[in-house]
C-alpha cells in the first residue's frame, strides 16, 4: 500500500508541474496590468513609477523566467507578497483556510449525520410517500442557490430571534476585547456557524442522501441480502451491517474526493454571511490581478484535487476487500 | 439444538416436518394480480428428499421462497395458506408467524441455499465471518467455538485447508467452492430441512456432481431432509425420494421418483420426461411439447395445460381438474383419469 | 527619466499640432524652465488658454488671485466640453437614535469624534461593506475606509472641522504663507505625544515627510504630492541626505520652503499624518518597517488600535496618553465588515449603530422612515462622469462634445437612479443626487458652490437638456445627416466608441438613455464592455490606444477643498521640457 501511495505521488509531480504552468499562463494573461491594479487608478503614479513598481515585483521580465523564479520560490514554501493584502502569500492563505475548512467541515458531517440515515430509509422504503418526500427535498437543497437561501435565513430566521448572529464569524465586541475563556470563543464561533452551516449543510445532505439512497437500492436487491435474511438475520442487520457495508463503497470514494473541497470557500456564502474565508479572498484576488495570491490558491487547489483522488483511491481499496492496489 | 454435528443420522420413523396447504402466492402488479403460486399442497418428512421440477416460471422457486418467508415486494402469502413446520417438536405456521418466530427459524430449523453461489455471498465479508455470523446469531457460544466449528465444516462440505479459506473472501474462490461455503453456511445449525433452489445449475457438470453427492452424504450423516427445486430431471433422477412435478403454479402430479420415472400419468409429465435429450436415442429431433405456459395474470378458468395437452377434452377447458390418486401415494392432477376413478380404482 | 518626460512631452505636441483646433505649447520666458502642459490622463485635452488659467490659479499663494484664474478655467472648460459631468451625490450617514456625531462635506465621521457622544453607550460600532486592507498608515492607506482608521490614530498639523474650517490639529494654528510665497512655517502645540508617551516634535514631522520623499516610496499613494517642496527631487532621485526644503527651527518649529507658490501647499503639508521617527529603524532607501508593516500602528492623536483582524474589522480604544484637544467621550470604536445584503438589517438589529457615506437609495430610504434611525448628510466631493478622447475621433471635435454634452438628460437619470420616492420627506427634500454643473470638485474652495449649482459664474455654458440645440450645433460644424441617419463631417461617421466598465448600475441605466438620445441627433453609438482594469489600461496615461474609444464611464473622487485636486491629479499633467 505504502509503494502504492509512493508510486501515485510521483506520477502526480509532472501533472502537477503542467498544471503549474497552465495556472500561471493563464493568471498573467489576465487583461489588466497588476501594477495598475495595485497602485489603483487615483494614484499620481506615472509610466516610470509604474516601471519602478513593476521591477519591484519581477514584473518586468519575461514570461517563463518568472515562471521559473516563481515555481523555485514556490518549491522552496516562499509563495511570495500579495500586492492586494502586502503580507506573504503563505500567511495569507494559512489564516483564512481554516475558517473556510471548519464551516464545510460541520457542514459534511451535519449533513452525513443526516443524509446516511435518511437515504437508507429512502432506499428500503422505496417508492413510498416518504421515499418521494425526500427526494423532493434533496431536489430543493441542490436547486435552491446558496445566497438565496441564505438570505432566507437570515431575515426569516436570523432577525426574528434576538441572539442569533447574521454574519461574520466572531461576535464583535468579544473578537475586539478579548474572549474570556477559550470555550467562550468556541462558543462564539458555534453560534455564527448556525446560519451558514445549515446553508451548506442543505446543499451537502441533498448530495450525499441521493447517493445513499441509490447505492443502497441497488445493493438491497443483491442475492446476498437476500441469503442474509435466509440466515434469520433481524432486517435491521441485514439493512445496516449487510447492505449498508456495500453501500458505502461508492460512498467512502465520493468522500475521498470531498475531502479537498473542505478546504476550498463557497464564495457566495462566504460574502452573504461576512465569513473570513479563502473564497471571498481569492475572487478578491482575482479582481485585483494579485497574481501571486491567485496562482498560491489554485496551485494549492490542485494539489488537494490529487490528493483527493488519491485519498479516494486508496479509501477504495481500504473498504473493498475486492481492489487491490498494486504496490 | 445439537451441539456437534451428528457422524451418523439415527433413521427416524418418517414424522412430517413440513406441511404446506393450499399456499397461494400472488404478485400485485398494475394489471393485475400475478398467481405464481396457485395453490400448492406437500407435504415434507424427516430424512426424506423432495424435489420440485418443472420449467422456469411455474412457481417452483416461488414456493421455495415463501416458505422462509423471503419472497419480495409486491408478492404476498395469500390468506388462506398454510405453511406448518412441524419438526424439532416446534408447531408454526411460517405464514402467519412473527418476524421474530421466522428469524429463529430461518437458518437454524430451515436453511436455503440459492442458485448463484457467486452473488449470495456478500462480498466485503469473510466466508468464515459469514458462517460463523450464522451460528452465533441462533447459538450461544464462545468466537473461539464458532470459529473451529466452521472450520470443521469447511473441511466437511469437502474444502481443502479450511482454515485458510476461513479467512478468504468468496471472490476469491470458483462458484463450486462458493457453492460448498453456502452449503456450510446453510448446515452449520443443523436444520431440520434444507430448500435448495437450483444449486446447482450455474456450475458445470462435473462440480454438479459433486454438489449433489456432497448433499446426500450430508443428508445421511445429519439427518437433514432436503427440498430441491429444479428443472433438471437428471438431478432428480440422481437425488430424489420424492418429486411434486409444478406447472403455472400449481402441483399437476406428485410421486416417488421410481414410479414417477417408470409410470408417469400426467400429460405434461410425459412430456417433459420425453423430452430429455438421451445418448441412447441418436439423430431424432428433440421432442418438444408446443405451446407455451401460460401469463400468470390471465390464468384460464379450465386446466393450465389444456391449450398444450394432447388429450385436451372439452372439459378440461371448463373447469379445474381433479387430483386423482393412484397407488402409493402416487397423484396427479387430470380429467383422463378421472372415469378411471370413477370406474373404481 | 528626463528623456522619457521630453519624449512625452513632444509627443504630446506632435499630438496636439495635428489636432484640429488645438494649439499645443506655451513657453515661458527666457531664464525659467518652459512649461508645457501636455494631455491630460484620460481626456487628454490641449488648451493653451485652459492650461494657462489652471497654472496661475495653482502658483500662487494668494487665494483671492487663485479663485480668479480658476473662474477663467471653468468658464473655458465649459466651452471645451472634455468632460461631462453626469452626478454628483450627497452622501447620507445612518445610525441609531443616540448616537451623537457630526459631520461636514471634508470632515467625516473620524475626523468628528472629537465632539461625539452616544446616549447611553460607550462603543461606537461602524459598519461597512468593504473589508479594511490594513494598511494603517497615512502614507500607504488607500481604501477611504483605512483611512478612517488613520484619521482616528494620527494627527496631522491641520484638519478641516464639522464646517469645512480648517483647523490647527498638531499644529497651534493655520499659518500663513510667507509674503514671496516660498515658505510657510507652522508652530506645534508643545505636550503632544504619541500613544507610547514619546513626545511630538518637529523632528518627527520632518521625519514623515522624508520618508514620504524616500525612494522606496516612488509609486507610493502621496509620491508626486510634495514635489512643490524645496529639495524633494534632490532627496527622491538625488545623492541629498535630507530634504533641504523642511528646516527644523526648534523642538516646536518647522519651516517649509516651496521651490515655487502653490495654492495648495498649506493644505497638502498640513494633511499628511505625523509618524513617530523613534517607531522603527530608518535610513534612506531603507524604509523597513515603515513600509512593510502598516498593521503597526504608533500615533499621536486620540485613538489608537487595540486589535486588527481581516475578519472581525478593527477596534480602537482611547489613546491614554492623548495630550491635545477635544472632548473625544467614546472610549471604544470598532468598524466591522457586514454583507451588502444585510446593511441595514445589522443596523436594525444592533449589530452596528453607525453607517458613514451612504449612497445607495434602497438603503436610504428604508432608513429614513425608521424612526429609531437618524441620519445627516453632506456633499459628496465626488462626480460620475463621462470622459471624452480629446485626441482622435469624432470627439476630439469640441463641437461633437458639446452636443453630446446637450443630448443628454442628466436631470432625467438622477432622478430615475437616485430616486428617494420611498423615503422620509424631509429626506427627500435634500435628495440623493444633483447634476453638477461642471467636472470640479462640489467642496473646492470658493468654487464648489458654482459645481453644485448653488452659484453661477458668469460666461459658463450650461448644458442643459436640449435635443434641437444639440442638433444645431452639429449642424454648425459642419457633422451632417447621412442617408443612414448617421451624421458625418469630412467623410469621418459621428460614431461614438463608449468604452463601458462591467457590472456597474449607473451604466446599466445610463447607457440605454443615451443610445436613445444620441440616436435623436445622429449618433452611431458602439458600446464595448471590458472589466475596471483593464478600462484604465486602455484610457490611462501609459496607453498608446486612442483610437478604439471616444469616450468612457468613471466616478472618481476630488481631494479636499483644492481646486485643482481633480484637475492636477488626473486632468492636466505637467510636464518639464528643459533643464
Amino acid at each position: 500500500m505504502l509503494k502504492y501511495i509512493v508510486k501515485r505521488l510521483l506520477t502526480s509531480i509532472p501533472v502537477l508541474l503542467i498544471i503549474t504552468m497552465v495556472i500561471f499562463g493563464v493568471v498573467k494573461s489576465m487583461p489588466g496590468d497588476e501594477v495598475s491594479a495595485y497602485l489603483g487608478p487615483g494614484t499620481r503614479a506615472t509610466a516610470v513609477i509604474r516601471q519602478q513598481a513593476r521591477v519591484k515585483y519581477g514584473l518586468d521580465k519575461p514570461l517563463p523566467e518568472q515562471y521559473v523564479r516563481w515555481l523555485g520560490r514556490t518549491l522552496t514554501g516562499n509563495l511570495g507578497t500579495s500586492t492586494t493584502l502586502r503580507k506573504p502569500v503563505g500567511e495569507v492563505i494559512g489564516s483564512y483556510v481554516w475558517n473556510t475548512f471548519i464551516l464545510n467541515a460541520a457542514a459534511l458531517i451535519i449533513a452525513l449525520i443526516f443524509a446516511i440515515p435518511i437515504g437508507i430509509r429512502q432506499a428500503v422504503k422505496k417508492g413510498s410517500f416518504e421515499d418521494n418526500f425526500w427526494t423532493v427535498f434533496s431536489l430543493l437543497g441542490i436547486s435552491v442557490p446558496t445566497f438565496f437561501f441564505g438570505l432566507v435565513l437570515i431575515f426569516f430566521v436570523g432577525l426574528r430571534i434576538d441572539w442569533m448572529p447574521i454574519s461574520g464569524m466572531r461576535d464583535t465586541m468579544l473578537a475586539n476585547f478579548g474572549y474570556s475563556s477559550i470555550w467562550q470563543e468556541i462558543g462564539d464561533i458555534l453560534l455564527h456557524m448556525i446560519l451558514p452551516t445549515t446553508v451548506l449543510a442543505f446543499g451537502t445532505f441533498a448530495t450525499f442522501s441521493r447517493y445513499v439512497r441509490n447505492s443502497m437500492v441497488e445493493v438491497i436487491n443483491q442475492d446476498y441480502i437476500r441469503t442474509a435474511r435466509a440466515k434469520g438475520l433481524k432486517e435491521k442487520t441485514v439493512i445496516y451491517r449487510h447492505a449498508f457495508k456495500n453501500a458505502l463503497i461508492p460512498l467512502v470514494t465520493l468522500l475521498g474526493m470531498y475531502i479537498p473541497s473542505l478546504f476550498s470557500g463557497a464564495t457566495i456564502l462566504e460574502t452573504v454571511f461576512v465569513w473570513p474565508g479563502i473564497g471571498k479572498v481569492l475572487i478578491d484576488g482575482i479582481n485585483q490581478r494579485d497574481s501571486a495570491l491567485v496562482c498560491a490558491c489554485l496551485v494549492f487547489s490542485a494539489i488537494l484535487m490529487i490528493l483527493g483522488n488519491l485519498l479516494s483511491d486508496v479509501c477504495y481499496s481500504l473498504v473493498d476487500p475486492r481492489v487491490k492496489v498494486d504496490g | 439444538m445439537s451441539e456437534e454435528i451428528k457422524n451418523t443420522a439415527e433413521p427416524k420413523a418418517n414424522n412430517k416436518i413440513l406441511e404446506v396447504d393450499n399456499l397461494r402466492v400472488y404478485f400485485h402488479t398494475k394489471k393485475g394480480d400475478s398467481k405464481a403460486v396457485d395453490g400448492n399442497h406437500f407435504d415434507m418428512y424427516e430424512n426424506q428428499t423432495l424435489a420440485i421440477v418443472g420449467e422456469s416460471g411455474c412457481g417452483k422457486s416461488v414456493t421455495a421462497m415463501s416458505i422462509l418467508g423471503l419472497v419480495s415486494e409486491p408478492g404476498e402469502i395469500m390468506p388462506g395458506s398454510k405453511i406448518l413446520y412441524t419438526g424439532n417438536g416446534k408447531n408454526v405456521d411460517l405464514a402467519k408467524a412473527s418476524d421474530a418466530e421466522i428469524q429463529d427459524i430461518r437458518g437454524n430449523e430451515i436453511s436455503m441455499i440459492f442458485q448463484e453461489p457467486m452473488t449470495s455471498l456478500n462480498p466485503v465479508f469473510t466466508v468464515g465471518e459469514q458462517i460463523m455470523e450464522n451460528i452465533r446469531i441462533h447459538e450461544d457460544i464462545s468466537d473461539e467455538e464458532a470459529k473451529a466449528r466452521t472450520i470443521k465444516l469447511l473441511g466437511q462440505v469437502g474444502i481443502s485447508r479450511p482454515d485458510e479459506v476461513f479467512n478468504n473472501y468468496p471472490f476469491q474462490m470458483s462458484g463450486g467452492m462458493n457453492q460448498r461455503v453456502m452449503i456450510a453456511m446453510a448446515l452449520s445449525c443443523s436444520p431440520k430441512l434444507l430448500i435448495a433452489d437450483e444449486p446447482t445449475t450455474a456450475l458445470d457438470v462435473t462440480i454438479q456432481a459433486q454438489i449433489l453427492m456432497l448433499m446426500n452424504q450430508l443428508k445421511n450423516e445429519l439427518g437433514t431432509s432436503i427440498m430441491l427445486i429444479t428443472h433438471d430431471l437428471g438431478v432428480v433422477a440422481q437425488v430424489a425420494d420424492w418429486v411434486n412435478v409444478m406447472y403455472a403454479g400449481k402441483v399437476v402430479e406428485t410421486a416417488d421418483v421410481q414410479t414417477l420415472f417408470k409410470n408417469p400419468k400426467h400429460p405434461y409429465t410425459i412430456g417433459l420426461m420425453s423430452s430429455m435429450p438421451s445418448l441412447a436415442t441418436e439423430g431424432s429431433r428433440l421432442n418438444v411439447i408446443e405451446g407455451t405456459v401460460p401469463n400468470p395474470v390471465y390464468l384460464p378458468k379450465g386446466c393450465y395445460f389444456a391449450d398444450r395437452c394432447k388429450h385436451c377434452m372439452q372439459k378440461c377447458l371448463e373447469s379445474q381438474p381433479p387430483v386423482v390418486e393412484f397407488e402409493n401415494g402416487h397423484k396427479a392432477a387430470c380429467f383422463l383419469y378421472e372415469e378411471a376413478e370413477q370406474k373404481g380404482e | 527619466m528626463k528623456s522619457k518626460k521630453l519624449a512625452g512631452a513632444l509627443a504630446a505636441l506632435l499630438a496636439a499640432t495635428s489636432m484640429a483646433g488645438c494649439s499645443g505649447s506655451g513657453e515661458g520666458d527666457a531664464g525659467t524652465a518652459a512649461v508645457i502642459y501636455g494631455g491630460s490622463n484620460y481626456v487628454r485635452i490641449v488648451d493653451e488658454e485652459l492650461n494657462n488659467a489652471l497654472i496661475a490659479g495653482k502658483k500662487t499663494t494668494d487665494m483671492d488671485a487663485s479663485i480668479e484664474s480658476y473662474k477663467k478655467a471653468f468658464v473655458k472648460e465649459s466651452e471645451l466640453a472634455p468632460y461631462l459631468p453626469i452626478y454628483g451625490n450627497h452622501l447620507f450617514n445612518i445610525f441609531k437614535k443616540g448616537v451623537n456625531v457630526t459631520t461636514g462635506p471634508v470632515c467625516n465621521w473620524s475626523q468628528a469624534l472629537a465632539d461625539a457622544s452616544i446616549d447611553g453607550g460607550d462603543t461606537l460600532v461602524v459598519g461597512m461593506t468593504q473589508e479594511l486592507a490594513g494598511l494603517f498608515s497615512p502614507l500607504y492607506a488607500i481604501s477611504s475606509y483605512d483611512q478612517y482608521v488613520v484619521n482616528m490614530v494620527y494627527q496631522s498639523l491641520l484638519a478641516y472641522d464639522a464646517n469645512s474650517e480648517l483647523y490647527g490639529q498638531a499644529a497651534v494654528e493655520v499659518p500663513e504663507a510667507a509674503e514671496d510665497g516660498k515658505s510657510v512655517t507652522f508652530k506645534l502645540r508643545e505636550g503632544l505625544k504619541f500613544s507610547d508617551g514619546s513626545d511630538l516634535t518637529a523632528e518627527d514631522v520632518k521625519f514623515t515627510f522624508t520618508l514620504a520623499a524616500d525612494p522606496e516610496y516612488i509609486g507610493g499613494r502621496l509620491d508626486g504630492t510634495f514635489d512643490f517642496i524645496e529639495g524633494w527631487d534632490d532627496y527622491q532621485e538625488g545623492e541629498a541626505e535630507e530634504v533641504s526644503g523642511i528646516v527644523v527651527d526648534d523642538d516646536h518649529t518647522i519651516t517649509f520652503k516651496l521651490a515655487e507658490p502653490d495654492i495648495d501647499a498649506v493644505t497638502a503639508i498640513g494633511s499628511l499624518g505625523i509618524l513617530s521617527s523613534e517607531q522603527f529603524p530608518y535610513s534612506k532607501g531603507a524604509m523597513g518597517e515603515y513600509k512593510d508593516n502598516n498593521s503597526a500602528t504608533l500615533g499621536s492623536n486620540a485613538y489608537k488600535v487595540h486589535n486588527y483582524d481581516k475578519s472581525s474589522g478593527a477596534s480602537l480604544v482611547k489613546n491614554e496618553n492623548y495630550a491635545g484637544e477635544g472632548e473625544f467621550s467614546i472610549p471604544k470604536v470598532v468598524i466591522k465588515t457586514v454583507a451588502a445584503s444585510t446593511e441595514l438589517a445589522s443596523l436594525q438589529n444592533g449589530d452596528v449603530n453607525y453607517y458613514p457615506e451612504l449612497i445607495e437609495p434602497g438603503i436610504i430610504a428604508p432608513a429614513t422612515k425608521d424612526d429609531k434611525l437618524a441620519y445627516d448628510y453632506y456633499f459628496r466631493a465626488a462626480e460620475g462622469y463621462v470622459g471624452f478622447n480629446c485626441a482622435d475621433g469624432p470627439t476630439a471635435d469640441p463641437a461633437v462634445r458639446q452636443a453630446l454634452s446637450y443630448a443628454t438628460d442628466r436631470q432625467g437619470f438622477v432622478d430615475a437612479f437616485y430616486d428617494m420616492s420611498k423615503a422620509a420627506e424631509d429626506a427627500q427634500n435634500v435628495g440623493l443626487g444633483y447634476v453638477p454643473t461642471a467636472f470640479w470638485s462640489p467642496v473646492a474652495v470658493g468654487m464648489g458652490d458654482a459645481t453644485t449649482g448653488t452659484s453661477e459664474i458668469e460666461g459658463a455654458v450650461k448644458y442643459d437638456f436640449d435635443i434641437e440645440k444639440a442638433k444645431q450645433v452639429l449642424e454648425e460644424a459642419g457633422w451632417v445627416e447621412g442617408s443612414d441617419g448617421i451624421r458625418e463631417k469630412d467623410g469621418q461617421k459621428l460614431t461614438i466608441k463608449f468604452l463601458a466598465s462591467e457590472g456597474n448600475a449607473v451604466l446599466d441605466m445610463l447607457i440605454p438613455m443615451i443610445m436613445d438620445s444620441w440616436g435623436q441627433i445622429g449618433v452611431d453609438l458602439q458600446q464595448s464592455t471590458v472589466d475596471f482594469n483593464t478600462l484604465i489600461d486602455t484610457v490611462g496615461i501609459d496607453s498608446v490606444d486612442t483610437t478604439s474609444w471616444s469616450c468612457f464611464f468613471m466616478a472618481t473622487s476630488f481631494t479636499g477643498l483644492s481646486n485643482t485636486s481633480m484637475n492636477d491629479l488626473l486632468g492636466y499633467t505637467e510636464f518639464n521640457l528643459s533643464e
